[in-house]
């Protein structure tokens, strides 16, 4: 009885049996040939839980996987512990009490905050995406039953160059906070945001969501990470989705373009403070890539005018890389464009082309300025993103 | 007056227990508070970073004082310290000179203004990326997002006109109300010094606030708020000239320099040199004190306050405005 007691909020008035026809009594306990499996099952608490917090009545579940929070009971919170280790539900309770706790350890697993111990463990045990402290701009989470306008997908690698990009995507997240994403009050849908200097309304209507970001496991084998990085796009970007990633050095082009889930070629389009580099290295690279027709790379020192799109072709497929510290970078010589001329440029490109995919890449946190970098990041980000929803 | 010395003075200028100043010249005042940035700290260092930054600076022709801090030993207190820096600013101001504070955050700007605009009606002129416009509702708190809806509540504030305004935001702040107008930067780009002039009517003594973040990043990278895509310095400081020789000004001050955030001083020299800009020129307000009614040389840019003109938005367009009038 005082196991039972442990584990339920409320212990049964007598006799230990619960009154006929309560939901925690029903099941096919006693009925062997019937046996609920969950009795069988070794199970143990997931390695995705923590403990975010706690008072004298309850506490807080997080699942770190899925951003999934729970408030249990201390009850609960004791059956839960119970299972730290692989074990089967008799051997944490007493047969005639194990049939009584059975519907809690099922909505436990059902919550997936306990695991089958013996389910085969897939090979590659890094998730594919994982959550995230801010989201972009704030916007919401990332569903599956949910198709937004804008995924937006953190990718922080660095290894393929010599830029410190790993904790770009989380600067560039907690910088867009100052930018947050609205519902109206009225209609409920996306406000959008104002653009002072164009001096017009963008992204009305347009909803983003933020899928987290895709972990890079240091020492692994890059295939792997590349693989994991097309998979986890094409997972959470369907539809008429369009990614935003966030990089991530350079290299994480070719990984995303990997996962992007369109038919036609591509043209891809680099504004870089390092045109050269991109040119001679990474854009050779791309253009081995089946789906890649072209490769754009527009810099400090290359022709910026909004006319040259045109000059592409009509109506392309464009894949828009940007790196975040060419704005304004007045030490380069010739000193990159104004973020307004890049602005420019962005809006023309969507005028004429379709954007199907954004990312942000090469923001490098020993520069002289990342925090800058990466708030010039949140305004082109925005404004690319306009360009592809809004084609002004 | 009860203010420490600070180890450096801004420009070198004495304080005034050496010298009897002349009336009319600038009197800076240090107001080294952070209490009403919602941001970060840091603000409360702009004082001396900037004091220290204008040593490097050519020596300028006329003498200023510089008579220290407002002091702040006395703890935290927002409204008391504002208070403060009001009684200074009415004393300063009683002995014939003009206060120059250097902030500090961009919620002390409250306490000259609500001081000046009871003794005449005036125009602030407000130089920020931010229209400092947030919401508020009456209570007894100063913070930088909203200290200008709060100035605009003053009875003797006669006339607005921010200019700066840039970036996204969540709403459209192009309008601020009746007696504001609100120059984005953009537009200020296009503003050369007859339109700046015809924003600011003549008859109207002009306060100036400056948040250094109206200039571009790249350039003052120092402050809680950057926007990107600013004024270049030598545009501001450009408008700043123009105001000081064709306007008469009772105050000014600069605020949101954060040493915590700089690049190398840039921001805190920035700063300085616009002040240098203004002391510089600061002869055209002694002149102005002792030209007689009337003077042709100082109404001749005298233009009438004029209707703005409507955008294709519905809202003004200051500058088309501003050359019609012209």
């Amino acid at each position: 009885m005082a196991i039972l007691e442990a584990f339920c909020d409320e212990a049964p008035a007598s006799g230990g049996e619960y009154p006929a026809g309560d939901a925690r009594h029903s099941g096919p306990q006693g009925d062997p040939a019937g046996a609920d499996p969950l009795l069988t099952t070794r199970l143990m608490v997931s390695d995705d839980l923590a403990l975010e917090s706690q008072d004298d009545t309850h506490i807080v579940v997080i699942n770190t996987a899925s951003s999934a929070r729970t408030k249990l009971s201390l009850s609960a919170y004791r059956l839960l512990k119970a299972f730290a280790r692989p074990c089967r539900i008799d051997q944490v309770a007493p047969a005639q009490v194990a049939a009584q706790i059975l519907p809690q350890v099922r909505m436990l697993v059902d919550k997936q905050m306990l695991v089958d111990a013996d389910a085969p463990v897939p090979a590659d045990t890094v998730r594919l995406r994982t959550a995230v402290a801010y989201k972009f701009c704030g916007a919401p989470a990332y569903a599956k039953s949910k198709i937004p306008d804008f995924v937006i997908l953190g990718v922080p690698y660095d290894l393929a160059g010599e830029t410190d990009s790993r904790l770009a995507p989380a600067l560039i997240r907690r910088k867009s906070l100052d930018y947050s994403y609205q519902l109206d009050f009225g209609d409920g849908r996306p406000r959008g945001w104002f653009d002072v200097n164009r001096g017009v309304w963008m992204l009305r209507g347009a909803t983003l969501a933020d899928a987290g970001d895709v972990p890079v496991d240091y020492g692994e084998n890059r295939a792997c990470w590349v693989e994991r990085v097309g998979t986890a796009l094409a997972e959470c970007c369907t539809g008429h989705s369009v990614p935003l990633i966030l990089g991530g050095d350079r290299s994480v082009t070719g990984a995303a373009l990997g996962g992007l889930r369109h038919p036609g070629k591509l043209t891809v389009v680099q504004i870089t403070a390092d045109p050269e580099h991109a040119a001679d290295g990474a854009g050779r690279h791309l253009l081995r890539m089946d789906k890649v027709e072209r490769v754009v790379s527009l810099g400090a020192c290359l022709d910026r005018r909004p006319e040259t799109v045109r000059a592409w072709g009509d109506a392309l497929s464009i894949y828009l890389s940007i790196d975040p510290s060419i704005a304004g970078a007045r030490w380069t010589a010739p000193p990159g464009p104004t973020l307004h001329e890049l602005k420019v440029l962005i809006a023309a490109i969507g005028k004429v082309h379709r954007i199907v995919g954004i990312e942000l890449v090469g923001l490098d946190m020993r520069s002289r300025s990342p925090e800058l970098a990466a708030i010039t990041g949140c305004h082109l980000a925005l404004a690319a993103m306009s360009a592809a929803h809004d084609r002004f | 007056m009860d203010v420490p010395v600070p180890p450096a003075s801004l420009f070198g200028w004495p304080g005034c227990q050496h010298v009897s100043p002349e009336i009319g010249a600038l009197c800076a005042i240090g107001a080294p508070t952070d209490h009403g940035n919602v941001i970060s700290r840091g603000a409360s260092r702009g004082p001396a970073a900037i004091r220290r930054a204008s040593l490097q600076l050519p020596e300028l022709r006329l003498d200023g004082l510089d008579i220290g801090d407002v002091d702040r030993s006395d703890g935290p207190d927002p409204q008391r310290y504002l208070d403060r820096i009001a009684a200074v600013t009415q004393r300063i101001r009683e002995r014939g000179l003009c206060p120059l504070l250097l902030g500090g955050d961009h919620s002390i700007t409250y306490a000259p203004v609500s001081t000046l605009h009871r003794s005449r009606e005036l125009c602030l002129i407000w130089f920020d990326a931010h229209t400092d416009f947030s919401p508020w509702s009456g209570q007894n708190f100063h913070n930088h997002k909203q200290v200008l809806r709060r100035i605009s509540k003053l009875g003797g504030v006669s006339r607005i006109v921010q200019i700066g305004y840039r970036g996204i935001t969540a709403g459209d702040e192009r309008s601020l109300g009746a007696k504001s107008v609100v120059v984005t930067t953009s537009c200020a780009r296009e503003l050369d010094a007859q339109a700046l002039l015809a924003l600011v009517p003549y008859a109207l003594p002009c306060y100036i606030s400056i948040d250094i973040d109206v200039i571009d990043p790249l350039w003052a990278p120092g402050t809680s708020a950057p926007v990107p895509d600013g004024l270049l310095p030598d545009q501001l400081k450009g408008m700043l000239q123009t105001l000081v020789r064709h306007r008469e000004i009772l105050g000014v001050d600069l605020v949101e320099v954060n040493p915590v955030l700089d690049l190398e001083a840039a921001t805190s020299r920035v700063a300085a040199d616009l002040l240098h800009g203004i002391a510089e020129h600061w002869v055209h307000q002694r002149l102005r004190r002792s030209a007689p009614a009337g003077d042709a040389a100082f109404e001749a840019f005298a233009v009438a306050p004029v209707a703005c003109e409507t955008t294709r938005h519905g809202h003004p367009d200051p500058i088309q405005g501003a050359r019609n009038a012209i």
